[in-house]
């Protein structure tokens, strides 16, 4: 067992210390409450200072806890796993970064992250359009298929190479219009890579809550104007992940002596 | 030269058969660590797809975590 700290979930505008009961991360159902600095408090619990294992489990555990204190208040997320040594680096912590934090849930107040991944269904009609767009494709493909020899490697590979070029531009064409259709009810959004070939668009939106039917009704609208091109993954509301995420280095702590996992940052968000 | 001549048996698959070809080639030039979350955030999209259950995700994310660690890739 390690020394104790405080696993820390999120930020949040309050100058009422608050407790959430025991739904805290770690086995022990640690009770989750509030400390405050000013009119902002970090929403954390007891946990030892150890690295947890980057799992399902955890981070899920972690998101329910953001996502429970959401219910009733605007929330900046802190990335999974930071704990701090202590109530006093804490403390520090929010005086250090108050204006910052003060800012941030000024843009954050009232809006949700809603997630929109489209994939392709049938990758077929998705190649042959790429054959019919690009006639050079189409070409070498013609010479290519007549030509059973070993040779031209190299140009082989560089035509492949035109295709995985053109399904980019393919995959950015019609994020765009799925993009155009939502922007107008949405404060910002972010694209996130995609995931394998199929998959064209993976973005986060930033909504006000009072324009989530809004945006629910046009998503329906969208899966029913593209449903024999397109399956949408769409998810939400989150807190605002993609847009507020924050991150606390071992250094700003003032103490570095303790073994903060969150020096290593997660190269993207897989939960 | 495994690759290669993968690609010469490739012709009469045509240019998209080359594309995937290379596209898996690109994937196992990619680090341990890179190569592992990739895999993992696949993983994840095929549980929100609905393609496999929560049992399934939980023992291959095991699976490929235990493989990060077995290649001394931090976490």
């Amino acid at each position: 067992m390690g020394r104790e700290g405080k696993y820390i979930y999120c930020i949040i505008g309050t100058e009422v210390e608050k407790n959430f009961g025991p739904v805290g991360i770690g086995e022990r159902g640690a009770e989750v409450i509030t400390l405050c600095h000013r009119d902002i408090g970090m929403v954390i619990s007891n946990h030892p200072l150890i690295k947890l294992v980057v799992n399902r489990e955890n981070t899920l555990a972690h998101e329910r806890v953001v996502e429970e204190v959401m219910k009733e208040f605007t929330v900046l997320p802190v990335r999974f796993c930071t704990i701090a040594s202590d109530i006093d680096e804490i403390k520090n912590l929010l005086a250090k970064r108050y204006g910052e934090f003060k800012d941030l849930l000024r843009k954050m107040d009232h809006k949700i992250e809603l997630s929109v991944k489209g994939l392709w269904k049938d990758m077929g009609i998705i190649y042959d359009e790429i054959r019919k767009e690009n006639l050079e494709i189409k070409r070498w493909e013609d010479k290519i298929q007549k030509d059973t020899g070993k040779g031209n490697i190299q140009e082989k590979i560089s035509v492949g190479m035109l295709v995985e070029e053109a399904l980019e531009r393919k995959k950015g064409k019609e994020a765009e219009k799925i993009i155009e259709a939502m922007w107008k009810i949405t404060a910002c959004y972010k694209l996130n890579t995609t995931i394998g070939n199929e998959m064209f668009i993976n973005a986060a939106f930033l909504v006000d809550r009072g324009r989530e039917r809004e945006f629910d009704n046009r998503m329906d609208e969208l899966s029913e104007e593209y449903k024999e091109r397109i399956k949408f993954l769409y998810a939400g509301p989150f807190p605002p992940y993609n847009f507020a995420n924050i991150i606390i280095y071992p250094e700003e702590w003032g103490m570095a002596s303790h073994p903060l996992c969150n020096r290593q940052p997660m190269d993207q968000k897989v939960y | 030269m495994l690759l290669i001549d993968d690609i010469l048996m490739l012709p009469a698959k045509g240019l998209i058969g080359i594309f995937k070809k290379i596209h898996e080639m690109v994937e196992q030039e990619l680090s341990d660590k890179t190569n592992i979350q990739k895999r993992l955030t696949e993983l994840q999209l095929r549980l929100e797809l609905g393609e496999i259950s929560e049992e399934e995700y939980e023992r291959e994310e095991k699976e490929l975590l235990s493989q990060m660690d077995d290649a001394g890739v931090a976490r």
